[in-house]
């Protein structure tokens, strides 16, 4: 309640969306849709991990955000930096948001063509040293996932959050 | 007909790279050369099935598109009328049937269309615009109303897309280009004239926008349904026909292992109202609200619980598959067929489910003898999907019951498995 309280104070005092978090960024900010008015809901607020499983390391935590347009976006964060979405929804994300600083290598990936030119309707799959993106899906029905190999705390098991490895 | 003819090769160059050299550099004939597929016995013939009423179905043919310089592999082609209000008409060729999207979208530039002279779709007195969005990139475009015709079909005066139109020039960030992908909304990103999106849906819930017009015209992206009227969405042109309005059966011939030259199948549209398309011996699979269905392959762990039926997918797109090995691209390259079998499970209470069957081989030797409908190409994918594209609908037939719509083997949207 506080952080949306938060973010309608900054709507009202700055008119403008707050600042954004993404991957790698600070996992306490939410996400701006660069033109889209209306505010961002939370789904469900942030919650710990920790009584979920044991084997995750101190400080993982998840946050999820409903975008106007439908998406769930779940952010995983380690000690306050995310190092991993996992999304899904009736269209794509604006992943200049969620990617962050790391859209423009995700940008020219799929300029690309990871899996070649000859495939249509092809899934991404994205395999970086610092950038590892999965996303199938179809009109209407899509979802994915996306995390920064070099942030992932030690031990974690990615697919235990939905991430692919 | 050489072993590597220059438009087998221009696919071979850039996803096959690794294994080009390898049956093309060996010398060998027929299309086996020294790859590891077993000597090729590629008919490299034409297989059809004939249509048996015309009113309601339309050929459905895999071939090399002649406006392509590349391969058209597995792209399944039909011919669309579109007219304007004044019944001025004009015949589109090399639309691409796409099961797993829906609507009419064409691209503005064909010739002929723009002296139709379509009237835009507006909201708030603003042209409506659009980003279609599909996995590996969009299409951005207009909206405009028109009567679209498929055989004795009428959908009269939907919405349909007009990709890359020239009176919307600039592209919008949110929801378009910030979604990462490349703008398809070309001949050759679309490999034909445009898409006929026939799924299980009725509109196509892409962004659309609000838009001035002209060079300078800048595009917001327009409220969300149902302040936005979904009758101003692009509209999947069966659930706007007269009759047969309740979903469509998409068939094609079998073909060899090895593929065949072209397929031509057919569209049949309407579900349980003429004799051509009764869903007997079909197994039905009621989908999830968003269109996935479960599956399972035999001797596979696990299931693929985002699994769905896409035609406008040109490949199976199927992971894990453990056993089964791949090359550079990620493409499946079994060096000998490869049988596999599964079951579709409904995400649905009561569940039901359905036998699947279907097979992977190492095509690469085969582009050599100009073939290109082929029903056992796969590639890997994100991890729990299976998506079963044109390669499945050889030799199968699969019925689309669409969302909204009850037939009497169940509710849409569905699928009907044969």
């Amino acid at each position: 309640m506080r952080l949306i309280l938060t973010l309608l104070t900054s709507i009202l005092l700055f008119g403008s969306t707050p600042s954004w978090s993404s991957l790698g960024g600070n996992a306490q900010a939410v996400p701006g849709e660069g033109s889209i008015v209306a505010p961002m809901a939370f789904s469900a607020g942030q919650h710990a991990f920790a009584s979920q499983a044991a084997a995750l390391p101190r400080g993982v935590s998840e946050q999820s955000i409903q975008t106007p347009l439908g998406i769930t976006v779940n952010e995983f964060s380690n000690n306050g930096t995310v190092f991993a979405l996992t999304w899904s929804g009736p269209t794509l994300p604006d992943q200049s948001v969620f990617l962050g600083t790391y859209f423009p290598e995700y940008q020219q990936a799929l300029l690309s063509h990871p899996q070649g030119p000859g495939q249509h309707r092809a899934p991404v799959a994205v395999r970086h040293p610092h950038l590892v993106v999965h996303a199938a899906g179809h009109m209407g029905a899509f979802q994915g996932s996306a995390y920064d190999p070099t942030l992932v705390p030690a031990g974690l098991a990615l697919s235990s959050l939905g991430v692919e490895p | 007909m050489t072993p590597c003819s220059p438009w087998a090769l221009s696919l071979l160059t850039v996803i096959f790279f690794p294994l080009f050299l390898l049956s093309c550099g060996g010398g060998g004939g027929g299309g086996g050369g020294s790859s590891a597929a077993p000597p090729s016995a590629a008919t490299n013939a034409a297989v059809s099935l004939p249509l048996t009423n015309t009113n309601n179905q339309i050929p459905v043919v895999v071939e090399q598109n002649p406006a392509i310089s590349s391969v058209t592999l597995n792209l399944p082609y039909v011919t669309v009328t579109v007219c304007n209000k004044s019944s001025t008409c004009l015949s589109i060729d090399h639309v691409i049937v796409d099961t797993g999207s829906y609507g009419l979208r064409v691209l503005a530039s064909f010739p002929g269309l723009s002296g139709l002279g379509l009237a835009p779709v507006t909201y708030g007195g603003l042209r409506v615009g659009e980003c279609s969005q599909f996995i590996d990139g969009f299409m951005w475009g207009g909206v405009y109303s028109a009567t679209v015709k498929l055989a004795g079909e009428v959908a009269t005066s939907i919405p349909i897309q007009l990709i890359s139109d020239p009176n919307l020039p600039n592209i919008p960030s949110t929801s378009c280009t910030s979604t990462g992908g490349p703008n398809n909304g070309t001949l050759s990103g679309i490999e034909g004239n445009g898409l006929l999106g026939v799924g299980l849906l009725a509109q196509d819930p892409s962004p659309y926008y609000t838009c001035t017009t002209g060079s300078g015209s800048f595009c917001t992206p327009a409220p969300t349904p149902p302040t936005f009227p979904i009758t101003s969405e692009v509209t999947n042109p069966v659930a706007a026909f007269g009759t047969d309005n309740n979903g469509v059966i998409l068939q094609m011939p079998a073909v060899g292992i090895h593929g065949q030259s072209s397929a031509t199948g057919v569209l049949t549209f309407g579900i349980d109202n003429n004799a051509d398309n009764q869903l007997s011996g079909s197994s039905i699979i009621p989908t999830s609200s968003n269109t996935y269905f479960s599956a399972s392959i035999t001797g596979q762990t696990g299931t693929y619980p985002t699994s769905f039926f896409d035609s406008g997918s040109n490949f199976y797109f199927i992971s894990p598959l453990s056993g089964i090995s791949t090359n550079s691209s990620g493409n499946y390259n079994p060096s000998t067929y490869t049988s596999l079998t599964g079951t579709a499970t409904s995400l649905t209470t009561p569940s039901s489910t359905a036998p699947l069957s279907f097979g992977l081989f190492d095509i690469t030797a085969d582009l050599n003898s100009n073939n290109l409908a082929f029903n056992d190409n796969g590639s890997t994918t994100t991890s729990g999907t299976a998506d079963f594209g044109m390669p499945y609908y050889y030799g199968h037939s699969i019925g689309f019951v669409l969302s909204g719509q009850t037939v009497s083997e169940g509710a849409g949207p569905l699928y009907a498995i044969k």
